[in-house]
């Protein structure tokens, strides 16, 4: 018997004694869905939302939510998606979901002079067949901009 | 003789882990969570929370049973596909000591058309934030749904899955659990 058969068959052993309930679980790591679903913002012929999407998991399209925060204003955007997978949930009908990665266009307010603004971005995602996420929120800094006056 | 003297000390750890094995399995044929005392664990895990007629329910109500915490949401499709068959295990291992419950984190009203809707015939507790707080006190970090623990009759938590259980999954583990109590002369009388 070689030395690695050795030592897999003492930790079979001892992973079968403590092991359980546990061992009738076969199940992979859950992600954070901060690392399930990475936005970044890119410039791409004017600023763009780009999600690195974990494999297995998806993101629906519908609850992507974007708003523009100036200060203490909050200002609703509108992205410019690209065409999403259309599937049919089981329970919930018609969904578009993006996997892998996407991009959306984003045509943001000029920040105010001064005054750092954010990207609030809140979404929802699934790992296939298995959990959801909640919504989550994040906020991202926008890259500074030739600032204009309050006054403009 | 030479190449035995070399795997001797692998022999030695080899029958060490086959002893410690044996006495481990021998005396604790079911884990609760390492690390803590009885007394500590079981009260880590009790949760009041509303009903969906807003009534307040202590979890120490089912104490002595199996008690199997299922967190779900109406939006979460995961969720609602495991439910059938948490509803057929109630109905098949009730007189056995088995006790789910639902927590929704969720508007009541959306959890009162499923709960219909399913024909979900166990209680189902509902909260927002004091849900989610709940599902962290169990482990559930990133709040993932569907997402379910299983205390044993002492309170004491017997084992998280986070995501669906697929089909046969519960069943199993609920056997496991029979069996184990069975196997263990004081706890005949509590399941």
């Amino acid at each position: 018997m070689t030395t690695t058969r050795l030592l897999i068959a003492a930790l079979m052993i001892l992973a079968s004694a403590t092991g359980h309930a546990f061992d009738l679980l076969e199940r992979d790591s859950v992600l954070d869905p901060r690392e399930a679903f990475i936005p970044t913002l890119v410039k791409d012929h004017g600023l763009a939302l780009h999600w690195q999407i974990a494999p297995g998991y998806y993101l629906y399209r519908d609850k992507i939510k974007i708003a523009q925060i100036n200060r203490d204003s909050r200002h609703p955007l509108v992205p410019k998606f690209e065409p999403a997978e259309r599937v049919i949930d089981k329970e919930f009908g018609h969904q578009q979901v993006y996997r892998h990665a996407t991009t959306m266009g984003l045509e943001t307010l000029p920040p105010v002079s001064g005054q750092p603004a954010y990207l609030e971005i809140t979404y929802q995602g699934c790992k296939e067949d298995r959990l959801c996420y909640p919504p989550t929120t994040l906020r991202l800094p926008l890259p500074s901009q030739p600032p204009i006056t309050e006054s403009q | 003789m030479e190449r035995f003297l070399k795997q001797l000390p692998l022999l030695i750890l080899l029958a060490t882990c086959l002893l410690a094995g044996i006495a481990l399995y021998a005396d604790n044929p079911i884990d609760a969570v390492p690390g803590e005392t009885e007394s500590e664990s079981a009260a880590n895990y009790r949760f009041t929370l509303p009903d969906l007629k807003g009534e307040i329910q202590d979890s120490e109500q089912w104490q002595g049973k199996l008690l199997i915490v299922n967190f779900w949401a109406s939006w979460c499709a995961p969720c609602l596909e495991e439910m059938p068959r948490f509803i057929t295990l109630q109905t098949a291992y009730a007189d056995r000591g088995i006790q789910f419950v639902g927590i929704g984190i969720d508007q009541p009203e959306a959890l009162a058309k499923v709960v219909d809707r399913l024909g979900v015939n166990y209680p189902v507790l509902q909260g927002d934030f004091d849900a989610m707080q709940v599902a962290k006190q169990f482990g559930n970090e990133y709040g993932v749904l569907p997402y379910t623990s299983i205390l044993d009759p002492e309170g004491e938590l017997f084992i998280t899955i986070a995501g669906a259980v697929r089909e046969g999954e519960m069943e199993q583990l609920i056997k496991k659990f029979l069996q184990s109590a069975a196997a263990k002369p004081s706890d005949s009388s509590s399941i």
